[in-house]
């Protein structure tokens, strides 16, 4: 085998080197920890102070973030209403509540939801949010009963055929006669979403639609400047949504967000559709639910991404469609396995599904979710 | 806590080092076994039951090396045999716990009436590491190649040595002992130990975090859902970021030694520039692959006996490189597919293949990453379906698989981190870096610059659902 010495270093070169390295290190260390705290005003300790202040560009809190997480709308903190609820506090212990909440968690999760609802600006549009006082369950329950209920009969949309100028770039795929499809239906759809999106745009085959979706997308950053992976047009969704017409947009958005408070994401939401219809005044908008995660991955994440939140989240952003322009289609279900969460042979991590299992999407869309 | 946490690049080393500098002697070494120890704890997210292990295993390997060296020809084997035979035996219990319990899961359930979950059973943090420095120890010393440890501190400093804990390198006793003895600590070598380890910093949080994303968005898509391209690509990005995670961290290791007054063995020497199989595992893990010769191939006659003999001596080494590394079946034959390759490379009829300038890596890079894949897919159906994919001429190409879906992986920043790390597979950054080493005004700000980009990649990886969950 070869030699094992490590290669040979001058000790003259490394001394005076090693020396001003250790200083320069030291002396940047102690500026960056001076800063750290100064900027987070010493909310925690010095070194996670340190690694907030590095991630977020040593700017005060979360006005400019490096990262895709610049909210296009506003500055407000996005835990700042669920301080105590959501995020932060909530055991671990209570999470998982999609059986049945034991009884002494009850008291406390109710009178959050109360809580949650007294700030929620959309909240007076549903008459179930003043339900909400009851267990999580029930509020699941409901929503997967909310859309067959609520929707009118899958009949015309009620729109005459808008000008469609289709982005030149998409050319339309290859029809394969064994698939579920319905091109004159899609030809003028949008999909507009995150990674799930990016998803159904790359192995959802279906024919005719045309996808403004990237990942990490939300309803914060929608309409960043910033372009899709899924169409080559290079714009972002202002100009997308101002150059080309379409006469069905549907929207699938909350996943990334889901750990800020509902307060904060359906505030955002409510703009994100104000905004797509200001700049498509006659297209129909169809809310696209959002996807239970399996139960192991919703187990692991009492916080943060698990079904008794995205339940919750639908339930809200259900509230946005008044069924004559704005619908909301509830495709939850089809993915589900009789626990009520996603069914594990259709996922790799837990949150997205299998290449394979788009299908399950195409078709649910093809059958179920024409509006 | 591991080398790129930032609790471990601001408290723990730099009060380390510093308390280390300041001590001598005895105090030196006891700081560096506690030191270690606590490091330990925290590495293993407080399992009490894990440094207990840990410390059992010092104590009883530190009698073995004194009794073995007191003990005469018949009792000397004995014990050493034994003394193996412990560390052996510890490490396969951990190993295949699973495996051998779950089948009493359900009786013992039902005969405790409670739930009794095998699962929990998790491999100690550097179990396998430890287990081969104690096993290289013993051999050292039953060999009489170095005199046993008489202080318990210093071969609890051997063993424990944070540095070296968690994912080696597999130093021998003997290497170390004149440090562990005496040990000078000098500013210089403390600055040019930091030197290797924001290279290696960078290494782990530039390359091998960020490739990782690769094979991620493929188990997301599922194997049977990607393309050829992507199949490849996937193992190629695997490769890149197996070497750079380990390669990284053997680099701040070696950074860490050097600081703490320890020479510290090379543990890869440009491994994707091998020429065969041969010399890949010479170049990769070095410090493993000289544990086997030692400890292994050595004892059993090497090669200076008949060929059938060579045969399974070469069988062994690479059956029990492939156990050591997994515990699946599927190691087993990776193993072998590693054994097949070499034995036939000692053949000789390769020869001209390897001796080409060209053809050697064209003979070798597709046959790494062939053996990477059989490494990376434990279950033989997942490993059907990915070779499938990754030659598509026999099987039917399933009609959702989307022949573009690579692209964003080799777009942008990904491919230039792609690129990049093609390139430091070379010796060339290397180089090209030891050119400038001696220029202060060029190394500094560039080490500066390296180290702070670093520790921004690892922050943003750290503790943060929504910079590290994106959909």
């Amino acid at each position: 085998m070869n030699d094992n010495k490590k290669p040979k270093r001058s000790p003259n070169d490394s001394s005076v080197l090693g020396c001003i390295l250790l200083g320069a290190l030291l002396i940047s260390t102690v500026a960056a920890l001076i800063a750290g705290s100064f900027v987070s005003q010493g909310r925690k300790n010095p070194i996670e102070n340190l690694m907030l202040a590095i991630r977020d560009g040593f700017t005060e809190a979360e006005e400019e973030d490096p990262d895709e997480w610049e909210d296009m709308w506003g500055d407000d903190d996005p835990w700042s209403d669920t301080e105590g609820l959501d995020t932060t506090t909530e055991p671990i212990t209570e999470a998982p509540q999609t059986v049945s909440p034991p009884v002494t968690t009850e008291g406390e999760e109710t009178s959050a939801d109360v809580t949650e609802t007294s700030v929620e600006p959309v909240a007076t549009t549903d008459g179930g949010v003043t339900d909400s006082a009851e267990s999580q369950t029930v509020t699941a329950a409901d929503t997967s009963t909310l859309p067959e209920t609520t929707l009118p009969p899958a009949t015309e949309p009620p729109i005459t055929e808008p000008p469609v100028t289709r982005p030149p770039e998409t050319e339309p795929p290859v029809v394969d006669p064994d698939r579920v499809n319905d091109p004159d239906y899609f030809k003028d759809v949008l999909f507009i979403g995150d990674s799930r999106t990016v998803g159904l745009a790359t192995y959802g085959k279906i024919d005719g639609a045309t996808y403004f979706a990237r990942t990490s997308m939300s309803v914060g950053n929608a309409f960043a400047d910033k372009k899709s992976e899924t169409e080559k047009s290079g714009l972002n969704l202002e100009e997308f949504l101002t150059k080309y017409k379409f006469g069905k947009i549907y929207i699938l958005l909350g996943i990334n967000e889901i750990g800020y408070s509902y307060n904060w994401i359906t505030s955002r939401y409510e703009k994100v559709l104000n905004k797509i219809r200001e700049l498509q005044p006659d297209a129909i908008i169809v809310i696209q639910s959002n996807m239970h995660v399996t139960k192991a991955k919703s187990d692991s994440s009492p916080d943060t991404f698990n079904n008794t939140r995205i339940d919750e989240l639908n339930r809200r952003i259900a509230a946005f469609a008044d069924n004559k322009t704005v619908f909301y289609a509830d495709l939850t279900a089809s993915f589900d396995d009789e626990s009520g969460a996603m069914n594990p042979a259709y996922t790799g991590d837990g949150v997205h599904l299998r290449a394979k299992y788009y299908e399950l999407w195409r078709n649910w869309l093809t059958e179920k979710g024409k509006r | 806590m591991n080398f790129s946490s930032l609790n471990f690049i601001f408290l723990f080393l730099p009060v380390f080092v510093l308390l280390h500098t300041l001590t001598r002697g005895t105090v030196r070494n006891f700081l560096l076994f506690a030191g270690s120890a606590v490091f330990y704890t925290f590495a293993v997210g407080g399992k009490a039951e894990m440094l207990l292990l840990l410390l059992l295993s010092v104590a009883v390997n530190y009698m073995i090396g004194l009794l073995i060296a007191d003990l005469k020809e018949r009792g000397r084997k004995t014990v050493f045999g034994l003394g193996v035979f412990f560390n052996v035996l510890i490490l396969c219990l951990y190993k295949y716990a699973d495996a051998l319990l779950s089948p009493l899961e359900g009786p013992l359930s039902s005969f405790l009436s409670a739930d009794v979950s095998v699962s929990s059973i998790l491999l100690p943090l550097g179990l396998s590491f430890y287990t081969f420095k104690n096993i290289s120890y013993l051999h050292e010393v039953y060999r009489a190649k170095t005199e046993p440890e008489s202080s318990l501190l210093r071969y609890g400093a051997y063993l424990t040595m944070f540095p070296q804990i968690s994912m080696g390198p597999i130093q021998t006793y003997s290497s170390l002992r004149p440090a562990l003895i005496e040990r000078k600590v000098t500013l210089s070598a403390i600055g040019s130990g930091a030197m290797e380890f924001i290279l290696g910093l960078f290494l782990k949080t530039f390359f091998a975090n960020r490739l990782g994303g690769v094979w991620n968005g493929i188990e997301t898509v599922g194997y049977d859902g990607i393309s050829t391209a992507f199949a490849w690509l996937g193992i190629v990005a695997y490769a890149l970021q197996l070497y750079f995670d380990f390669y990284g961290y053997s680099l701040m290791a070696s950074g860490i030694g050097e600081m703490l007054g320890f020479t510290t063995p090379k543990n890869f020497d440009y491994p994707y520039t091998a020429t065969s199989m041969t010399d890949f595992w010479r170049r990769w893990h070095m410090t493993l692959g000289v544990w086997f010769k030692e400890n292994v191939y050595f004892p059993l006659g090497g090669n200076r006996c008949g060929k059938l003999r060579h045969l399974f001596n070469l069988l062994a080494v690479w059956l029990l490189t492939g156990i050591w590394h997994g515990d699946t079946l599927s190691f087993l034959f990776w193993g072998l597919f590693l054994f097949a390759v070499i034995a036939i490379e000692k053949t000789g009829i390769l020869d001209r293949v390897i001796r080409h300038k060209v053809f050697s890596h064209v003979y070798m890079i597709p046959l790494i990453l062939l053996s990477w894949t059989l490494f990376k897919l434990p279950s033989a159906a997942d490993l059907g379906v990915y070779l499938s994919r990754m030659f598509p001429f026999f099987t039917e190409t399933p009609d959702y698989v989307s022949s573009q879906d690579w692209m964003k992986y080799v777009s942008g920043m990904n491919g230039a981190v792609l690129l990049l790390g093609l390139l430091f597979c070379t010796p060339l950054p290397r180089r090209l870096y030891e050119k400038i080493k001696s220029k202060p005004l060029v190394v500094i700000p560039l080490l500066l610059a390296l180290f702070w980009y670093s520790v921004y990649l690892a922050a943003c990886g750290a503790n943060d659902p929504f910079l590290y969950f994106t959909f």
